[in-house]
């Protein structure tokens, strides 16, 4: 009976577009007043305040203000070039550029929306000027950014780490061998669409070793980012919350040295980190209040116990999750998805034998696909807004071969637990 | 008059993001200061963590309000863009009485947190001993701002609903959806070059 009432409320509220937070903080009053014995709305102001101060969230607005300076630093031209001089030989030539440059810059940022933005700017004008396939272009730029959440740093597994109460650091060890296969693959699948179709991959450009030898400098700036925010925790100098505040200085210093520091970009950056954190903070807060009525009211046992009644296999279990996931995917934007099912979802998969840091990944990477599944696929909307012209179709039919990648690596994830949990095993 | 106020109180969720945003990134040095005193002088400014909570607990309070006013809130469209003009506007109105609800309750329960932590005289279980009204009172102004700005949005829905101007509520409380958010990509970029 909650089950039922609680779901079809919040598809309800979801669907009549009430702002996510509101109708999480609403479904939680409601939920309250029906099913619970004493009124847990009291409890707001304390619970409000006690995640508001919650020092492992502030690593939020650290990361978006990292994002925003170097989105005003000049950093991912550089970075582009040089991946360019390294990959064009490649069949698909600068399609790999696009994947390579959004895998580093993924190493720097914490957002793939950040990630997509900034490399597809950089990268649009060279569509027409060498002749590539637009489509798959335009895919591979969607596609490519996404793996902002994966690589570490990583807002998404920020979020999780907090809701389910897995360390951010193993969460991080965990997403790099992933991410830097599913780059792979999507430059595999770059490649074979290319061999297969003539015409697809671009005129080739000759680049000699001097060059490309010549381009490596440019590569140093982000690795000192990633150098200074990932290399600080698992030297042990700083948790993640500080290796990000850590990261804020980097970029200071190197838009600083950039000769890119003015009063200017850093007001716009400020604004730019205060309304992302705060729509971001709202939806935490009513996530967390309706948390806890829904663990008060016993929902999320009902849930459990109405699993185990369908006598399913756990693989048969999970399989149907991921299969809600991304049918979810392709209505919901995926930070609210991440927000609002993690603390329902989690304790079934971890009761069914799954680990919790495992399926972060798992759950990152079907976050990536909601990225770029139509119709609700930011990604999608942010290569669309970039380029002069030209209808969404290419962007989604562009796309259609990088959701197939990427239910390859969801799979390999689950054939071969290793590669998420390899790494974080040596820590 | 409503515009005139409006204007002002713009000014002042500018101004507050502003803020806001540089006591973050104070927060960043100060942060940094102490993983660098930790790490080579064995000794610690001792609360930083504390502190950056509550800087970031006010810096976040203090932007809800321009958060309303520039329509920051996700909302779910896909349904929503498939109705008509007059279905739209009314689940705006819909969505905008629910954004105010979620505000009232965080700002009332809120309220009575600080009021009850003024009178008992709250201070936190840490080395710092730091009196939480402190920070709770510049944490609930906030809140406050954020009431402010949406009652003042409120009463310009209210009376363009009156005079039937539907472009101006739609201007004010229509949903920006997924265009809102790729424009202030966009714009993100933009200011980079």
């Amino acid at each position: 009976m909650i089950l039922i009432v609680t779901f079809a409320l919040l598809l309800l509220f979801i669907f009549l577009a009430i702002p996510v937070a509101a109708a999480l903080g609403l479904l939680g009053v409601t939920l309250d007043e029906t099913f619970s014995i004493m009124p847990l709305r009291r409890a707001i102001g304390d619970m409000m305040w006690e995640n508001s101060i919650e020092f492992l969230l502030v690593a939020v607005p650290m990361f978006v203000m990292l994002g925003e300076i170097m989105l005003r630093t000049d950093i991912a031209e550089k970075m582009y070039d040089a991946m360019a001089k390294w990959l064009s030989w490649l069949p698909g030539g600068l399609m790999h550029s696009n994947i390579g440059s959004s895998a580093i810059f993924a190493a720097t940022s914490g957002s793939s929306v950040a990630t997509a933005a900034t490399v597809g700017t950089v990268a649009v004008p060279q569509i027409d000027k060498r002749g590539y396939h637009t489509p798959l272009f335009l895919g591979s730029l969607a596609a490519g950014g996404t793996l902002g959440i994966l690589i570490p740093p990583s807002v998404g597994l920020i979020i999780y780490g907090l809701l389910t109460n897995t360390s951010v650091p193993k969460l991080y060890l965990a997403g790099i061998l992933p991410g830097l296969v599913l780059a792979g693959l999507y430059s595999l699948t770059i490649v074979i669409l290319c061999l297969a179709n003539k015409g697809w991959g671009g005129e080739k450009v000759q680049i000699t070793w001097a060059e490309r030898f010549a381009s490596l400098p440019n590569l140093l700036q982000p690795l000192f980012i990633f150098i200074v925010v990932i290399g600080s925790i698992y030297a042990g100098w700083a948790t993640p919350t500080e290796s990000a505040s850590l990261g804020v200085l980097a970029a200071l210093f190197l838009s600083w040295k950039n000769g890119k520091l003015t009063r200017d970009m850093l007001l716009k950056s400020f604004e730019g980190t205060m309304r992302t954190t705060a729509m971001i903070m709202l939806i935490i807060l009513a996530a967390a209040f309706l948390n806890f009525v829904l663990a008060v009211i016993g929902l999320a046992a009902a849930f459990q116990s109405f699993i185990e009644g369908l006598g399913l296999s756990p693989f048969q279990v999970l399989l149907i999750i991921i299969a809600i996931y991304l049918v979810m995917g392709c209505f919901m934007e995926s930070l609210s998805m991440l927000i609002t099912t993690t603390p329902i979802v989690v304790p079934v998969i971890v009761a069914l034998g799954y680990d919790p840091i495992w399926f972060g990944v798992v759950l990152m990477l079907l976050l990536e696909t909601a990225l770029i599944t139509p119709p609700i696929g930011l990604n999608l909307y942010v290569v669309q807004s970039i380029r002069p012209s030209g209808p969404i179709k290419d962007v989604i039919k562009g796309a259609i071969p990088f959701v197939l990648a990427m239910f390859v690596m969801i799979g390999l994830v689950i054939a071969f637990p290793s590669m998420a949990l390899w790494l974080p095993s040596l820590l | 008059m409503l515009i005139r106020t409006q204007g002002a109180l713009d000014r002042v969720s500018e101004i507050a993001v502003w803020v806001a945003g540089a006591a973050l990134l104070m927060t960043a040095f100060m942060v940094g200061l102490e993983v660098i005193m930790r790490k080579l002088f064995n000794s610690s400014l001792g609360g930083a963590d504390e502190i950056s909570g509550y800087v970031f607990a006010a810096a976040t309070a203090w932007s809800y309000a321009a958060v309303i006013r520039k329509k920051g809130n996700v909302r779910i469209d896909v349904v929503y863009n498939l109705m008509p003009r007059p279905v739209r506007i009314a689940l705006d109105i819909l969505s905008f009485l629910a954004l105010g609800a979620l505000f009232a309750l965080i700002g009332w329960y809120g309220f009575e947190m600080v009021k009850g932590t003024i009178e008992t005289g709250r201070i936190s279980v840490t080395p710092l001993r730091t009196p939480l009204s402190i920070p709770q009172i510049v944490w609930i102004s906030g809140i406050g701002l954020a009431l402010v700005m949406w009652g003042l949005i409120a009463l310009r829905v209210a009376g363009n609903v009156l005079r039937r101007n539907w472009d101006v509520v739609s201007e004010l409380i229509g949903s920006e959806g997924i265009e809102g958010e790729i424009n202030a990509e966009l714009i993100k970029t933009e200011g980079k070059s």
